[in-house]
């Protein structure tokens, strides 16, 4: 079934045609949220996209496909994911001993003298722990859901020229966090 | 920055973890749904309730003024007092304001309830 169509219907009244759009976003809402907020808050993880899909339903009727369902759920989850973020005070991504041996920020030229061959998935997890989730959200959006800086832009609130920016300087900024991990 | 680095970067991104469908996450969600339907049903009829409780009672406000100045009108007219007059000319002004509520009160509920359908409203 065309997703127009299941949307439509659901914006009829046809509610458990809403399980059609929960069966096929349900992995990657929840892949995305544990990669933004932890591998070890799986359980939060699921709260956070029953939560979200609930204010989707909710909303669905003003829903009016000025965008793709799948950008409009991501908003919805991004926005819930980032409010349970500010909620838990304490920032469990975020290592101080970590950050306090970084090395300093001056000069980007890293990734051109020592090319990275590989990179172990769990390097790049150890390396996106030390960056603020917000900027973890948008590298996770980028590369891992391929997504348009277009459709970033819609889901962080950030201007496409401000996201292309971000994303330069998070590549940069992620590049020699590997290099250095 | 060279394509090469980017492709890298894609390719150990895809290697973070993902999750597979899950029957029983999907029922949970939907059952959540149900539930967060029918509080907003109750809600919706709550709301209702109440314009209707506050439409009546100004409406019942409005009649019941409209009768105490068509009995004081005379009365306040032929006062010479400054003050009775000023509360002549009030009078009139909280009539207009309750018919003013009561109106705005009556196009709200049309507004929310009879013109606009609201999916979700409707049972599974």
């Amino acid at each position: 079934m065309d997703e127009k169509m299941i949307i439509e219907a659901v914006q009829r009244g046809e509610t458990e045609t809403f399980g059609l759009l929960i069966s096929r976003y349900q992995p990657l809402i929840l892949s995305l949220i544990i990669n933004l907020i932890g591998v070890e808050y799986e359980e939060q993880a699921k709260d956070i996209m029953q939560e979200s899909f609930v204010k989707a339903f909710l909303a669905i009727d003003r829903f009016r496909f000025q965008s793709s369902f799948a950008t409009w759920i991501y908003r919805i989850t991004y926005n819930e994911t980032m409010l349970y973020l500010r909620r838990r005070k304490r920032n469990t991504w975020v290592r101080d001993d970590a950050l306090l041996d970084f090395p300093s920020d001056d000069g980007y030229e890293t990734e051109e003298s020592t090319p990275l061959k590989s990179i172990s998935a769990e390097k790049l997890h150890r390396a996106l722990q030390q960056l603020k989730e917000s900027d973890r959200a948008l590298l996770i959006f980028y590369y891992q859901e391929n997504m348009s800086i277009q459709d970033i832009a819609y889901i962080s609130k950030l201007s496409a020229s401000n996201v292309k920016v971000k994303l330069f300087r998070l590549r940069k900024k992620l590049l020699k966090l590997l290099q250095y991990e | 920055m060279n394509k090469q680095t980017d492709e890298l970067l894609k390719q150990a991104f895809k290697s973070l973890p993902s999750k597979h469908p899950d029957e029983q996450l999907n029922a949970n969600i939907m059952k959540a749904i149900h539930q967060a339907m029918l509080h907003r049903q109750l809600r919706d009829r709550l709301t209702i309730v109440t314009l209707i409780g506050v439409s009546l009672i100004l409406l019942f406000a409005t009649v019941i003024t409209f009768c105490a100045l068509d009995i004081i009108d005379p009365i306040l007219l032929d006062a010479d007092f400054f003050w009775l007059k000023t509360l002549f000319h009030y009078s009139n002004s909280l009539l207009f304001i309750l018919l003013l509520g009561f109106v705005i009160l009556i196009l709200i509920l049309l507004k929310e309830f009879v013109f606009k359908p609201k999916a979700s409203s409707i049972a599974p």
